[in-house]
């Protein structure tokens, strides 16, 4: 029984690093149409600000400030330089340019940085708390609870400012929105900027246990664009929800069913893709697409 | 024989072939002669090379039926060519049956996978299988070592190399050389076979679903049907690509197939050109060619060329290296009538 919530614990929290970057995904689709592949390395991008900053000799905090306000930045940027060059293109070529970019930062961070893994540790004083007769890693509990926080701040942004409001309407209508005065592509650089600081922050958290290296994304990347189109990608909170679920599935599966075990888990995150889009196709919690000629 | 004369005259005039448009004929030709003639004066590692091209053209050309003429987005045909590679493995290791019957199993094999992979993606839109073919690449390396019995493992399967026909034995072909022109042959087969079905109906049926699949399916195409044949033949394609690799190397390993080749694929299609016959040709030159120069002088920087690659070229010219030959040529047939009057 103290396996099975140890496993939990742990799900939740590596749920807690895919939910993150699943709200990236989703964020930045619902403001531009584009699934971000470059978002995993991108988030690599912000661990390594983080990680270079405390390198430097500043505190944890300072540091993680200063990541995530450097991946806002790097984000907006991104998207003004790289993105909205293509704002008229077909889909499949804003893909194509995502993954460029998922290439390029990767090897640009290997190239500065070198590919050896470095470490980067969230200070806490105790590894382990108790919690209900449970030892609870306290680096979980943290990252469980900062990354909901993060959550549910971007849920009020949305929901309840001027700029969140924007943003929605530049998702849904753009042409209205410029006829309206806003600034379209401002608030679509600022959404990239969001999700950058979103994702930046997943990819701060998962340091202590996933190292700090060019490749560290590579796996939660998947589970993230996973848990971002079962949740719909339309739907932000649906795809936090499962991007826990999924890392409790994968945590689960991993240790009770003894066929799959530790070499299968990716696949887990396939099949489980494959059979809800299937049932599913936008998702879980997303709204079917209305198409008009 | 006068007949004849006036009616070749007629023709020159009526189809209005141009000096360019014969140049451009002439000029392919010539390339696939020459590139025919490759096994008669090329040796060792520039053999190997070439064999490397036209394996990759085949991947290629099965990749761009499917995200070039289809239009659905595959980020995951690494993958398929990993089925195939190791399918073909498989079959002469463990069931030891002849190349010849495998090559036709392993096209049948990959054909499934993409019929399993495709009806699924017929309810996703274009993002979303892209990322469920992209985390097909990512899982399959896993599954590979996974089944460790059929497979090898890690250290993946030594495939013995056949013995090749005795005709050709007699006329001294080598082994690398048979190779090479076992790969010319398909991937001339597979072009043929691609422009062909462009000019039929069902190519019609193909660019009207990329184009617009509402209003294909307003037209009376069956749009499902159309993408899930379109699936089936790329991978049936990619797949015997696969298996022919395992052919020129020898081994299969599950690590070669990882997402950098799926990536390295759509980057050789983008670069070739989408959508375009000849594409998968400049394409796997280019993927072949790019990395012996970038390797030595850093790891990373062959897929940060990539990377770059991508953008640029979906900057200034979406349409790859092939959109660029015929703007050049269209332009030149524009300047020749300018002459001509």
């Amino acid at each position: 029984m103290e396996l099975f919530f140890n496993q939990v614990f742990a799900g939740i929290a590596v749920g807690s690093i895919y939910a993150c970057l699943a709200l990236a995904l989703s964020v930045t689709y619902k403001s531009t149409r584009i699934i971000n592949f470059a978002q995993g390395e991108m988030a690599m991008a912000s661990t390594y600000m983080a990680w270079y900053a405390m390198h430097l000799g500043l505190g944890f905090w300072p540091a993680f400030a200063i990541a995530l306000v450097g991946s806002f930045l790097f984000s907006s940027l991104t998207e003004l330089i790289f993105i909205t060059p293509f704002e008229d293109d077909p889909p499949l070529n804003k893909i194509v340019v995502t993954i460029g970019l998922m290439l390029g930062l990767n090897s640009l961070a290997g190239w500065i940085f070198g590919y050896e893994t470095q470490s980067l540790e969230i200070p806490f004083s105790k590894p382990f708390i108790d919690v209900f007769g449970f030892a609870l890693s306290v680096s979980d509990a943290a990252t469980f609870l900062l990354a909901w926080l993060g959550i549910a701040l971007v849920f009020l942004f949305f929901r309840f400012t001027a700029s969140g409001l924007y943003m929605r309407a530049v998702a849904q209508n753009p042409d209205s929105c410029k006829a309206l005065g806003i600034r379209v592509r401002l608030v679509r650089a600022a959404s990239w900027g969001l999700a950058g600081t979103i994702g930046g922050a997943a990819g701060i958290f998962s340091a202590p246990s996933l190292f700090v290296s060019p490749q560290m994304m590579r796996g939660v990347i998947i589970y993230a664009l996973a848990a971002a189109v079962l949740g719909g990608l339309e739907s932000p909170v649906g795809g936090a929800i499962c991007g826990v679920l999924l890392g409790v599935l994968e945590n689960l599966i991993g240790t009770y069913v003894g066929f799959i075990g530790s070499g299968l888990k990716l696949s887990v995150a396939l099949v489980v893709l494959l059979i809800v889009l299937f049932f599913k196709p936008d998702g879980v919690f997303g709204k079917p697409e209305v198409n008009r000629v | 024989m006068q007949k004849i004369y006036i009616k070749i005259k007629a023709i020159w005039r009526f189809r209005r072939l141009r000096l360019p448009d014969t140049l451009g004929l002439v000029v392919t030709l010539l390339l696939a002669i020459f590139a025919a003639t490759v096994p008669f004066w090329a040796r060792g590692y520039l053999l190997f090379q070439l064999s490397t091209v036209c394996v990759y053209a085949i991947a290629l050309s099965g990749l761009n039926l499917l995200t070039g003429y289809n239009g659905q987005l595959s980020v995951g045909h690494g993958a398929v060519y990993g089925v195939g590679s190791f399918a073909m493995g498989i079959l002469m290791t463990q069931l030891h049956l002849p190349y010849y019957f495998s090559l036709p199993i392993v096209a049948l094999i990959s054909g499934a996978l993409g019929l399993a992979f495709g009806i699924p993606s017929l309810r996703l839109e274009n993002i979303s299988l892209a990322l469920a073919t992209f985390s097909l690449a990512v899982a399959l390396p896993q599954i590979f070592e996974h089944f460790d019995g059929l497979t090898g493992g890690t250290t993946g399967l030594e495939v013995s190399k056949p013995s090749i026909p005795s005709v050709l034995l007699h006329l001294g072909f080598n082994y690398d050389q048979w190779i090479y022109s076992l790969s010319y042959l398909i991937l001339a087969a597979c072009l043929f076979m691609i422009s062909n079905l462009n000019a039929s109906s069902q190519g019609r049926a193909i660019w009207a679903v990329h184009d617009n699949d509402i209003s294909a399916g307003a037209m009376g195409v069956d749009v499902n049907s159309t993408k899930v044949k379109c699936f089936v033949l790329s991978c049936m394609i990619t797949g015997i690509a696969g298996a022919l690799s395992t052919l020129l190397l020898g081994h299969v390993a599950p690590e070669t197939f990882n997402v950098g080749l799926s990536i390295t694929f759509l980057t050789g299609i983008v670069i070739g050109g989408l959508g375009s016959l000849m594409g998968p040709i400049y394409g796997a030159i280019f993927i072949e060619y790019l990395p012996n120069y970038t390797d030595g002088i850093s790891k990373a920087l062959t897929s940060a060329v990539y990377g770059g690659v991508l953008i640029l070229f979906m900057y200034f010219d979406p349409k790859g290296i092939s959109g660029a030959i015929d703007s050049v040529r269209r332009r030149s047939k524009d300047i020749w009538s300018y002459l001509r009057i």
